[in-house]
């Protein structure tokens, strides 16, 4: 494994090894205070011992100044210094010291017990004991530098096991983590060995706890992408279906032509061949059109537009196409109706639902334009008399190439899906329910209006 | 020839119709499934050029229907639907040809003519009836190897008695090979070819049954 200074592994190596090195620090820390306080208790111990062994031995003994003591016989024993005093007609008189113990009186002499003391640039620890009875008085001193040695060298016993194990310890992270992080790279690696168009959930047999919220998240995200990836596939099917039907008719139209023995039947037939034309035309248009709404989804460039006024530009545009099918064709809008939209969208949403209306309105029937502001939204309803669509079909009508009629004046199934994605696109809804004259089809297209604009137009 | 077009779209119903009445058949066309069916029950046709998206009843379903009732008219599905499963499930169900669209008329055509050949049990296309040799993909008539030449009316009777040989086919069903729905028959069409035919290929080409009909004999 390369080692990244930017990966778990890394991470989680260096905060284990530096969590080490502290408790280990703390550890030693804590064990030379200890020892430390070990060594002053025994040594206080030896030195109360040896002052009172002495001034026994010398109570008792003659008067005499002790030589040298010798060598000393191990590390800890250094040189004890001592001197035994004996009072003689109020006078002190040094009886007795040791080899490296001044003549003079040692600082401290007086103070009964244990005190601590500067002498001769060191720091010494210094005992003293009087035996009244025989007028004797010892004083027995040690550097505390050999108590700071003995706690140095506990202390660093109990750390070089450690500083030992650290290397090896870190040796055995490597594995541990690398074991820990098994998960992690089997489902990189999973992903990583994935082909583009393999977005079936990921398995892991029984993923740690700590992967699950990751694992359901991309489940999740990959499920979405099917579901589109689905309907891209569809639309693609779909789109192929319905332009194969127009070609395969325009082709056989044309055909006729060539096959037709009379000048009227060829005329038709080019005539026919125009109007297949036309279709292609309308549905490359339609599929255009959502194609470039599919696409954009955030980036909405609304303006505050007059809606009654785009509509009306609308319904003068497909007036024509009513009128000569006689097909009244009514507006009933507030003089102006702004809000903020997409104009060229809204402007699409309209024609496509206009233009349905009257496609599928028979010859002489009625279809009626309405556009309401409210203080929350505005409502369009477009409604004609023409034959409708049962309620439990509806539902189909929002759907690409969804088209309900069974033998269709030449819609080629996309409107409504574009109306509902223009809908959707400036977070409103798309509403279907009878139309005129308790037939037809009404159509209601709700356009919530922004937070913040509702106060300034609402009133 | 009498075919039935189940085809919903306008545009393309009037093609196949006019295209293969001008390639010599006589052709019927509904816009859905259950006037497919109507006309299926009611009438014999030589072939159906069936669409499978159909409002009403479903091109598959109606094939479904054809073939439990043991009809065993030759259905050629032509349909927009290109996915394997679609032909694979339009051949299981009891399709005999696939075609995808667009179409080229003539081909249509000629498939329409291989699936009636097959349907009543030739392997050459040419039908041969004792000195009279008829080739109903190029529309062409011989008699002792010399070329005859014969009205659309002259060959579409021609035609009908020859693909039946050692049948007897009505008036009636003489009209209905002549002419699809749409047309209205003279009264007297059929007699008035028969006799021309009878003229160009030889007084017993067709025998008449009086009351029953006419026939040529294998």
């Amino acid at each position: 494994m390369r080692l990244r200074l930017n990966s778990v592994y890394a991470r989680v190596l260096a905060l284990v090894m530096g969590a080490m090195l502290l408790g280990g620090g703390l550890v030693v820390f804590a064990s030379y205070r200890q020892a430390l306080h070990e060594a002053n208790e025994l040594f206080d111990a030896q030195l109360a011992q040896t002052g009172q062994t002495l001034l026994a031995i010398v109570a008792h003994g003659d008067d005499d100044v002790a030589g040298d003591l010798g060598e000393t016989a191990h590390k800890y024993q250094q040189r004890l210094m001592f001197q035994v005093w004996h009072q003689h007609h109020g006078d002190w008189r040094l009886l007795l010291r040791s080899s490296n113990a001044p003549a003079e009186a040692l600082p401290l002499r007086k103070t009964e017990g244990f005190s601590s003391a500067e002498w001769n640039g060191r720091r010494w620890r210094f005992f003293a004991h009087t035996d009244p009875e025989h007028e004797m008085r010892v004083v027995v001193a040690q550097q505390y530098q050999f108590r700071e040695e003995l706690a140095r060298n506990v202390a660093w016993q109990n750390l070089l096991p450690f500083a030992i194990g650290l290397p090896l310890l870190a040796f055995l992270l490597h594995f541990a983590i690398r074991g820990g992080l098994q998960p992690l790279r089997r489902l990189a690696g999973d992903l990583a060995h994935r082909a583009p168009d393999r977005l079936e959930p990921l398995e892991m047999g029984d993923p740690p706890s700590e992967l699950q919220p990751v694992l359901a998240a991309l489940n999740r995200l990959l499920g979405q992408l099917q579901g589109a990836l689905e309907n891209e596939r569809r639309f693609t099917a779909d789109a192929a279906h319905e332009l194969r039907t127009p070609l395969a008719a325009l082709q056989a139209q044309l055909q006729v032509v060539g096959l037709a023995p009379t000048e009227t039947e060829r005329r038709s037939a080019l005539e026919k061949s125009l109007r297949g034309v036309s279709r292609m035309t309308h549905l490359v248009e339609q599929l255009l059109t959502l194609a470039r709404i599919e696409g954009d989804t955030d980036a909405l460039a609304r303006s505050e537009t007059d809606l009654a006024g785009a509509l009306q530009m609308v319904c003068g545009e497909l007036g024509s196409a009513a009128a000569a099918r006689n097909i009244s064709l009514e507006l009933d809008a507030p003089p102006a109706v702004p809000l903020a939209v997409q104009p060229d969208l809204f402007a699409v949403l309209a024609r496509n639902l206009v233009d349905n209306a009257v496609r599928y309105t028979a010859a002489g029937g009625r279809v009626e334009v309405d556009l309401e502001s409210a203080d929350r939204e505005v409502v369009l309803r477009v409604a004609d008399n023409g034959p409708g669509v049962p309620p439990e079909r509806q539902a189909l009508l929002g759907q690409r190439f969804g088209r309900y009629q069974e033998a269709g004046p030449e819609g080629v199934g996309l409107g409504l899906s574009i109306v509902g994605r223009v809908a959707e696109l400036h977070g409103g809804r798309v509403e279907f329910g009878p139309g005129l004259d308790g037939a037809g089809l009404g159509v209601r297209v709700v356009l919530p209006r922004l937070p913040g604009r509702a106060a300034a137009t609402g009133s | 020839m009498r075919i039935l077009i189940v085809e919903d779209d306008l545009l393309l119903g009037d093609a196949l119709q006019a295209g293969l009445k001008h390639l010599g058949f006589a052709p019927d066309w509904v816009r859905d499934g259950i006037a497919a069916g109507a006309a299926l029950a009611a009438e014999a046709y030589a072939a159906v050029v069936l669409d499978l998206g159909l409002p009403r009843l479903s091109g598959l379903d109606l094939l479904q229907k054809l073939r439990a009732d043991k009809n065993p008219v030759p259905v050629l599905i032509l349909t927009a639907r290109d996915a394997k499963r679609d032909k694979l499930s339009g051949f299981e169900t009891g399709a005999d040809d696939y075609v995808v669209k667009p179409v080229d008329l003539e081909e249509l055509a000629a498939r329409l003519r291989a699936l009636i050949r097959r349907g009543s049990g030739r392997a050459t296309p040419r039908i041969v009836c004792g000195d009279v040799e008829f080739d109903p993909g190029a529309r062409r008539v011989w008699l002792k190897g010399e070329t005859v030449e014969l009205s659309p009316h002259e060959l579409a009777i021609a035609e009908a008695l020859m693909s039946n040989a050692g049948r007897v086919l009505s008036r009636a069903q003489l009209e209905a090979a002549l002419y699809g729905w749409a047309e209205g028959a003279e009264s007297n069409t059929v007699e008035v070819n028969v006799h021309h035919l009878r003229r160009k290929l030889g007084a017993d080409f067709i025998k008449t049954l009086r009351g029953i009909g006419y026939m040529v004999e294998k």
